[in-house]
């Protein structure tokens, strides 16, 4: 499929920033499984054709034992959804149901553009955007697990301290369901991950070289906040802060600047789009280069996903960010509006 | 019977040939006959007559 062009949302939901994605299924709709995760620009570091080839061989087995295991494959059907089609929304029925060839190119609608929806309209009435539209599809990384992209949701490290680490998970294990569902790839991981409730636990079966281990995983509330959502094409149309993208500085690029380590240090690198609004950055005066040093009083050391959740989850259109910013070593204060 | 088999054959080779357009507009990776491009209906209608599961690849 090379189109989002009409696609049912009621059946296909998933991560819509990827550039590759996959799902199993029976002829009934019913789904065995999805495949594709993508934690960086880069798109390709978390999977791989071995792991691949390991999720369609789960997927055959789960086909094999269909229907006995109908009930088990239930949850990997998503709520229904809000909007069941694409042209749900005002903004997306500029593109026509299906892709001509005269006009393929012009008229094909980008997957994210479903993402960047479901956030439009769950910002339009002015409330802040629930964590599971910032950080969403949570990579099992954020909760202490780094699955091996070469198998099948096998656990590849634990992180020391980390919910999985007290939750019992250990190298090796593979994840063999998750709230009951049958489990082929990180990208089911992510499903239940992103439909979890929170706080909560989620229930595990791993197989631990042959032996069944039962585990629980905690989610406390705000779990998914710390994860890096940067990548994501929301973050580089730059919607939430008028156009201005900017990075972390390193320990070692603070220090000459006479910034601590906890100490926030956002350099920009970007002011302005090429095609078009939101300009507001440019027009607020912002300069590539500047390093922003504190945002509303705030001067802790954030991340670009920590200054977008900011400005996406505490302030609403219409309002103002007071940032500071070090331009050629001296300190100035800009007035940055919010128009999203 | 064989004109509606006629009618269907022309049918879904009219189909091939647009799916087939569709990809050269695009300027697509060639695929192999086992790909259904573009086109999901007629995936599910096949994984139903054949009874294997089905391989969606949005990219």
């Amino acid at each position: 499929m090379v189109q989002a062009n009409g696609i049912d949302l009621s059946l296909f939901q998933f991560d819509t920033n990827l550039t590759w994605a996959v799902f199993f299924l029976n002829a009934d709709r019913t789904i065995y499984g999805r495949y594709g995760t993508r934690a960086d620009k880069g798109a390709v570091s978390r999977i791989s054709t071995a792991g691949f080839r390991k999720a369609m061989e789960g997927a055959l087995e789960l086909h094999a034992a269909y229907p006995g295991n109908r009930a088990a494959l239930a949850g990997k059907t998503g709520p229904a959804p809000r909007a069941k089609s694409p042209d749900a929304f005002p903004w997306l029925r500029q593109y026509p149901p299906t892709l001509q060839p005269a006009t393929a190119n012009k008229s094909c609608m980008h997957c994210h553009e479903l993402q960047d929806s479901f956030q439009r309209v769950a910002r339009e009435p002015g409330k802040p955007l629930p964590d599971e539209l910032l950080w969403s599809w949570p990579l099992p990384e954020w909760l202490g697990i780094a699955l091996d992209p070469a198998e099948r949701a096998t656990v590849k490290s634990v992180a020391a301290g980390s919910a999985a680490a007290k939750a019992g998970f250990r190298e090796g294990d593979r994840i063999v369901a998750l709230e009951g569902q049958p489990v082929i790839s990180i990208a089911d991981v992510q499903w239940v991950l992103q439909h979890a409730k929170e706080p909560g636990t989620v229930k595990a079966d791993l197989d631990r070289a042959g032996a069944k281990v039962p585990a629980t995983l905690p989610l406390a509330r705000g779990w998914r906040r710390g994860g890096d959502f940067s990548w994501r094409f929301f973050v580089h149309e730059a919607f939430y802060t008028g156009n201005l993208r900017v990075k972390p500085l390193t320990p070692e690029e603070k220090a000459p600047l006479g910034l601590s380590e906890k100490s926030m240090g956002l350099k920009v690198t970007r002011v302005g789009w090429p095609v078009g609004p939101p300009a507001e950055a440019k027009k607020a005066g912002f300069l590539v280069d500047d390093v922003l040093v504190e945002v509303d009083g705030q001067s802790g050391a954030w991340t670009e996903s920590d200054f977008v959740a900011y400005v996406a989850q505490k302030k609403r259109q219409g309002d103002k960010l007071d940032i500071a910013v070090l331009r050629g070593g001296k300190r100035q204060n800009l007035s940055l509006p919010v128009t999203r | 019977m064989t004109l509606v088999t006629l009618v269907l054959a022309a049918a879904l080779a009219a189909q091939d040939a647009g799916n087939e357009a569709l990809r050269l507009a695009l300027k697509d990776t060639p695929l192999g006959p086992e790909w259904i491009y573009n086109d999901l209906d007629r995936g599910f209608a096949e994984a139903k007559r054949t009874g294997k599961p089905m391989l969606v690849v949005f990219r």
